[in-house]
């Protein structure tokens, strides 16, 4: 009998050991600004994929094993992105999701590249990482193809002619892909860039300077490449100024702030997006609704592609990838089911999915055609 | 079955389980009690702490409130004009609260900003458009105050509220920065384990001591959880990662925030878990007090027991003595009491026994004597058996017993076996008239038992059980006269009938030996007288070679004496008289060389086998003599198998027994034996008697000389060897040849010693066959003599005639065309008298054997002739 009980103990220890292997987590990393004025995009993007980390690991893991999401904050800073993105590989994540931003992407992404991870970037647009055979993949497409489509639309549809930009140039890397492949396209269709006005977000902004200078130069129209808080100010110093022009901006602009702090200055604002708020596909549905138990508010387009990025990663290690394989199996596996369509990676890792065309109305972003 | 529980540990584990149990329950009760009361004052403790947190917070709210009021009363007082914008200014300088103020008109278009001029233009927010904000639209609807769901500042990157008042000619708003409220959060638990912190209405943590919470707009977890439970004394309890938080939550009405205080569940318990270890301290404490106690009560109960114990083990023993009480019990002692009464009685009882068996033992100690005497007397008894059992046992002559009229009934191990039965029962009843196979000899020993009462010594020949006769002395006497027993006769018999064989063997010895000498003298003073008349009738034949009838007669005579002079030779050989010229020899070479001749001398239907051992056996001997040997031997297996049969030649190295050699006064030591065996008719015991004697033999007159194997006798003797014969009859003869082994290296074949050496001379070779000539020619030239040649006996005469001179010698076939050898035999013979000869003949017709033998010096080859052979031959005859 006292053997029996030894048995049993034995047996126990040996399950309570091997429990203990088992719940040794997984590890992915999260880079993004998360504090900061611009830490919008950062913050949902990692309550995104906090989300979907959470939900994995409630539906049981990956192959019996917990998944932990270490999040590092870059600070908008491109001396502090390599710092974390070397952080989390020292920690030993398989894959890094991030960054947030094209900047900071291309800060951290070379560390990736030598460490040989995976840095899955949802939002980043840049075209400077486009073609690349590297480590740094993304689900969100290159600049080229929205700025284009967007030039072309203000083009042709909004009938601008003499075209007034204005670039933050805190985030160059981003602002500059994008006012090259807009402003290319937008003279390919005949139009002319009457002003490109250029401000360091957070640090030198003169709107009343800008609201000059767009009158002088007999802009009939105005693209703004900047983050949410400040095209909202600027929106609102183009109004107060009198300026009743078209205004379009990248997706950038479009995240939660735009609209409390524009109000009625925002209201019209044209603007490609890859992410539709009103979609009503009952995947995206669940989504949201977990989102905003979970957050106690919608959810915002970093938020979603974040998601996307750490489901599509956990796939790949659910089919047996691990941190040398992850590559490879992404880019062998070529479309993902996002939220809201196929997204469909190249074999460089650069993205395609569907674009929307919105606006605000009434202090809503609706879909427009 | 025998028990295994020991009253000690029985009465320790009662005492332990008695303590044990209580205190358990006890321990139980008061850890759950406690546990209780330490959740409701945890619950309590952070709810006081909730409260002062929110006190804080909310008085940390009232002021900036305060100063929107007076700004809201400044307002009111200078509605137009730009000091507004100055006072504003100085308000966010000399307090911390505001990041920024602005006095919004009743459109929702700002009027007057004041910032800090490190963060915003004025200039830029002036006009701007506030109307869809909550902040506006709220105070501006409600008339009343407005908090705003807390924001991260998109300028200063910090948690922010905006704080709002309606007044006559709009809103006055305010962002007021929220960081220092996570001091306040710090620093309200700073003494205490645990958290307090505020989330606001989406989760959204607004105020933490850790800072980076708040700055990284972290969610708090368990949100649902921490709403419902708001102002529940009881607070909340909810699991993270593994590890359990308690604690409460407490709504802040206006600006619908909540306040939480909540820690590790563990870190709650502390006091519980000290609790626990104190009361275990005290559950082991009592138990080993309780052990201890155990173990000294035990020790007053069953230290007299095991007292007592022993003394029932000592009355057991022996030990009579009073049983004293152990301990302080009664019972002990009147344990003790009824001890001592058993003890006595036992040692009463127990003298009585012994009286009582010191009689019993007494009485036995007469008789185990008389029982020791017996069986003395037995031993006696039986030893004396036992030597005269084993006298008659071992005895090598046979012991008897019989009755008076001879019926056998016992006989020792030595008689079974003389007698030849598997077993004394096979021998037992047999009488002594049956195994007496002469007439009358029992009756005569009977007879003269009876009337001497012994015989000693006497000769009496039994029959074994296999027919053998026995030669043996019997001595015997007649047995006392017993009434009950019949009369007997007791005796020895020995067997003597092995002495009686040598004796035989001795006696014929010495006859041949007499004979012998005899034989010898005759033979040789008949080879004189033989001379004699062979040289008269040489010369006779001169002197009347003209009468044909007295030529007839001469030869006649000259026959007989031929035939008398062989006789002599063969006297001669058995008397050992002949010349012989021995020389050590190996008998294996010669025995193998030897078969080839014998073969010739028997039919076809008598198969010759020849054994030979695998070492050489080497004996002094002449050869030509031991082939004589086994010449005359093999003619007499051939006349004792007219019908055919094997003759069986074995040759084995031995050791002979010393009796046997003594009986034919041999030397002792190894000998080479040879049997040779046929399996004729055999050999009937008479004629093996004097199968050895000169002129005895079994055949008709005229057959044989009788010579044979006295020669053969004669041989042996010669070579210090012996020779034994023995026969039954249907089943054939054995003839043994002992000859004595020498050390010396045998010479190698007589002939093969001088084989390699090369010779000289002219031979001259007459041979009809071309093919043996040619051969002869080779083997010559080969040994270095030269060679002439003939094939026939005229040209042999006429080679001779011719080159006379240049010959040494002749070698002749016998048969030949023309003229055999013979012929020109006696033509060389004329004129050359010396010149050596040697005939090779096929096979020899006896008669012409005969005649050449005598004929002088010619020298004999049968074919074929091997090398060696000749070679040798060739050499004696040129005397190299």
């Amino acid at each position: 009998m006292t053997r029996k009980v030894l048995r049993s103990l034995a047996l126990a220890a040996l399950l309570a050991m091997t429990g203990c292997r088992e719940s040794e987590p997984l590890r992915i990393g999260y880079v993004g600004g998360i504090t900061g004025h611009l830490a919008d995009l950062g913050v949902a993007g990692r309550d995104g994929a906090l989300l979907a980390v959470e939900t994995i690991n409630r539906t049981g893991g990956i192959r019996g094993r917990k998944i932990e999401l270490v999040v590092r904050d870059d600070r908008n800073d491109p001396a502090t992105a390599p710092k974390a993105v070397n952080d989390l590989i020292a920690n030993n994540v398989v894959a890094i999701i991030g960054h947030m931003t094209s900047a900071m992407s291309l800060a951290g992404a070379p560390v990736a590249n030598d460490a040989g991870i995976v840095m899955l970037s949802p939002t980043t647009s840049t075209n400077e990482l486009s073609g690349k055979d590297d480590m740094f993949l993304r689900i969100y497409p290159a600049s080229r193809e929205t700025a284009t489509r967007l030039a072309l639309y203000t083009r042709n549809d909004l009938h601008v002619g003499r075209i007034a930009i204005v670039i933050d140039a805190s985030n160059r890397g981003h602002t500059l892909g994008w006012y090259r492949n807009f402003s290319d396209a937008f003279g390919g269709a005949g139009g002319t860039v009457a002003l490109v006005h250029e401000f360091e977000s957070g640090k030198t902004m003169d709107l009343s300077r800008l609201v000059a200078e767009t009158t002088a130069a007999r802009a009939d129209g105005i693209f703004i490449l900047a983050g949410a808080v400040d095209t909202a100010l600027i929106c609102q110093n183009l109004r107060k100024g009198g300026i009743r022009l078209p205004i379009v901006v990248s997706e950038w602009s479009t995240t939660d702030e735009l609209v409390p702090q524009g109000g009625k200055a925002v209201e019209g604002v044209m603007f490609y997006q890859h992410f539709d708020r009103a979609n009503a596909t009952p995947a995206y549905q669940t989504f949201r609704d977990a989102y905003e138990e979970r957050f106690g508010r919608p959810p915002s387009f970093p938020a979603v592609f974040s998601y996307e990025a750490v489901t599509f990663v956990a796939d790949a290690l659910r089919r047996g990838a691990d941190r040398k394989t992850l590559k490879a199996d992404l880019l062998r596996q070529h479309t993902f089911p996002g939220l809201q369509g196929t997204v469909t990676l190249d074999r460089f890792g650069d993205a395609t999915r569907d674009a929307f065309l919105m606006t605000v109305t009434d202090g809503v972003f609706v879909k427009r055609k | 079955m025998r028990p295994s529980l020991h009253l000690r540990h029985a009465l320790s584990a009662g005492f332990v389980v008695v303590v044990l149990i209580p205190l358990g329950i006890l321990g139980l009760i008061i850890s759950l009690y406690l546990a209780k009361v330490a959740q409701d004052d945890v619950a309590r403790d952070n709810m006081s702490v909730a409260r002062q947190f929110e006190t804080i917070t909310v008085r940390h709210l009232q002021e900036p409130m305060n100063m929107l009021r007076h700004i809201r009363d400044m307002a009111e007082a200078f509605p137009t004009g730009d000091s507004l914008d100055l006072i504003l200014d100085s308000e966010i300088r000399n307090y911390t609260y505001y990041e920024s103020l602005m006095v919004v008109d009743t459109a929702g278009t700002v009027r007057h900003v004041g910032t800090l001029p490190a963060l915003h233009r004025r200039i830029d927010y002036i006009g701007m458009d506030v109307s869809g904000r909550d902040s506006f639209r709220i105070p501006r609807a409600t008339g009343r105050p407005s908090w705003s769901p807390s924001f991260i500042s998109p300028f200063t990157g910090r948690p922010t509220l905006t704080l709002s008042i309606p007044y006559k000619s709009g809103v006055i708003i305010g962002n007021i920065d929220l960081l220092s409220l996570s001091d306040v959060a710090a620093s309200i638990r700073a003494s205490d384990a645990g958290t307090a912190y505020i989330i606001g209405r989406d989760g959204r943590i607004i105020a933490h001591p850790q800072k980076d919470l708040v700055l990284q707009q972290a969610t708090a977890t368990g949100l649902d959880i921490l709403r419902k439970s708001a102002g529940n004394p009881g607070g909340f309890s909810l699991e993270e990662g593994g590890r359990r938080r308690l604690g409460v939550s407490l709504e802040m009405p206006e600006t619908d925030w909540l306040v939480v205080v909540e820690q590790p569940e563990e870190e709650a318990f502390a006091f519980m878990r000290t609790l626990k270890g104190l009361m275990a301290a005290i559950v082991s404490g009592a138990a080993v007090i309780a052990f201890i106690f155990s173990r000294f009560v035990s020790r007053r109960v069953v230290d007299p027991l095991l007292a007592l114990t022993e003394a029932t083990r000592k009355i057991g023993e022996g030990d009579f003595s009073p049983v004293s009480s152990a301990g302080r019990y009664v019972e002990f002692a009147e344990m003790a009491g009824g001890l001592t009464t058993m003890a006595q009685a036992l040692s009463r009882r127990e003298a009585e026994l012994a009286e009582r068996n010191g009689e019993l033992l007494r009485t036995e100690e007469e008789l185990r004597q008389q029982v020791r005497e017996y069986e003395q007397a037995q031993e006696e008894l039986r030893s004396s058996e036992e030597r005269y059992r084993s006298l008659f046992e071992s005895s090598r002559d046979v012991v008897f017993i019989c009755t008076e009229d001879g019926r056998l009934v016992d006989v020792n191990p030595a008689g079974i076996s003389l007698f030849g039965y598997p077993s004394l029962e096979a021998l037992v009843d047999h009488r002594m008239t049956d195994l007496t196979p002469r007439p009358g000899e029992w009756d005569r020993l009977h007879q003269e038992i009876s009337e001497n009462g012994y015989v000693q010594d006497r000769p009496t020949t039994f029959l074994g059980a296999g027919g053998q006769l026995i030669h043996t002395l019997v001595t015997a006497t007649a047995g006392a006269a017993e009434p009950e027993r019949p009369a007997a006769y007791r005796g020895i018999i020995r067997d003597i009938t092995e002495t009686k064989k040598l004796e035989q063997q001795l006696l014929h010895a010495q006859k041949m030996e007499s004979i012998g000498t005899l034989a010898g003298g005759v033979a040789h003073d008949f080879n004189n007288i033989l001379m004699v008349i062979i040289s008269a009738a040489a010369m006779m034949e001169k002197s009347v070679a003209d009468d044909p009838l007295v030529m007839r007669q001469l030869a006649m005579l000259k026959g007989a004496a031929e035939r008398a002079a062989a006789l002599t030779k063969s006297l001669l050989a058995f008397s050992r008289k002949q010349p012989m010229n021995p020389v050590p020899l190996d008998l294996c070479p010669l025995l193998a060389e030897a078969t080839g001749f014998l073969r010739r001398l028997v039919p076809e239907n008598i198969v010759i086998e020849v054994t030979l051992p695998p070492v050489p056996l080497t004996v002094h001997a002449d050869p030509i003599q031991i082939e004589q040997v086994l010449m005359n031997l093999i003619a007499n297996a051939r006349d004792a198998m007219p019908s055919g049969g094997a003759v069986r030649i074995t040759v084995t190295p031995g050791k002979l027994d010393r009796r046997f050699l003594h009986a034919e006064h041999a030397g002792s030591g190894d000998y080479a034996i040879i049997e040779f065996s046929d399996n004729g008719a055999g050999i009937s015991e008479k004629v093996i008697e004097r199968i050895f004697d000169p002129f005895f033999t079994t055949k008709e007159v005229g057959k044989g000389t009788g010579l044979g194997l006295s020669m053969a006798y004669g041989i042996v003797k010669q070579h210090h060897g012996f020779i034994d014969v023995s026969s039954r009859p249907g089943k054939g003869t054995v003839f043994t040849i002992y000859l004595p082994l020498i050390e010396a290296a045998p010479l190698p074949a007589h002939v093969a010693a001088a084989a390699h050496a090369p010779g000289s001379g002219t031979i001259l070779l007459v041979e009809d066959d071309p093919a043996v000539r040619e051969m002869g020619v080779a083997l010559l030239a080969e040994f270095g003599y030269d060679t002439l040649t003939a094939a026939d006996g005229i040209e042999a005469a006429a080679v001779f005639s011719e080159k006379a001179g240049e010959i040494n010698l002749v070698i002749l076939d016998v048969i030949m065309p023309r003229k055999n050898g013979r012929q020109v035999y006696d033509l060389i013979r004329e004129t050359h008298p010396d010149m050596p000869v040697l005939f090779i003949t096929g096979y020899a017709p006896e008669n012409l054997a005969v005649e050449l033998r005598p004929s002088g010096e010619a020298k004999f080859l049968v074919k074929p002739v091997t090398p060696d052979a000749l070679l040798a031959a060739i050499r004696q005859e040129l005397g190299a």
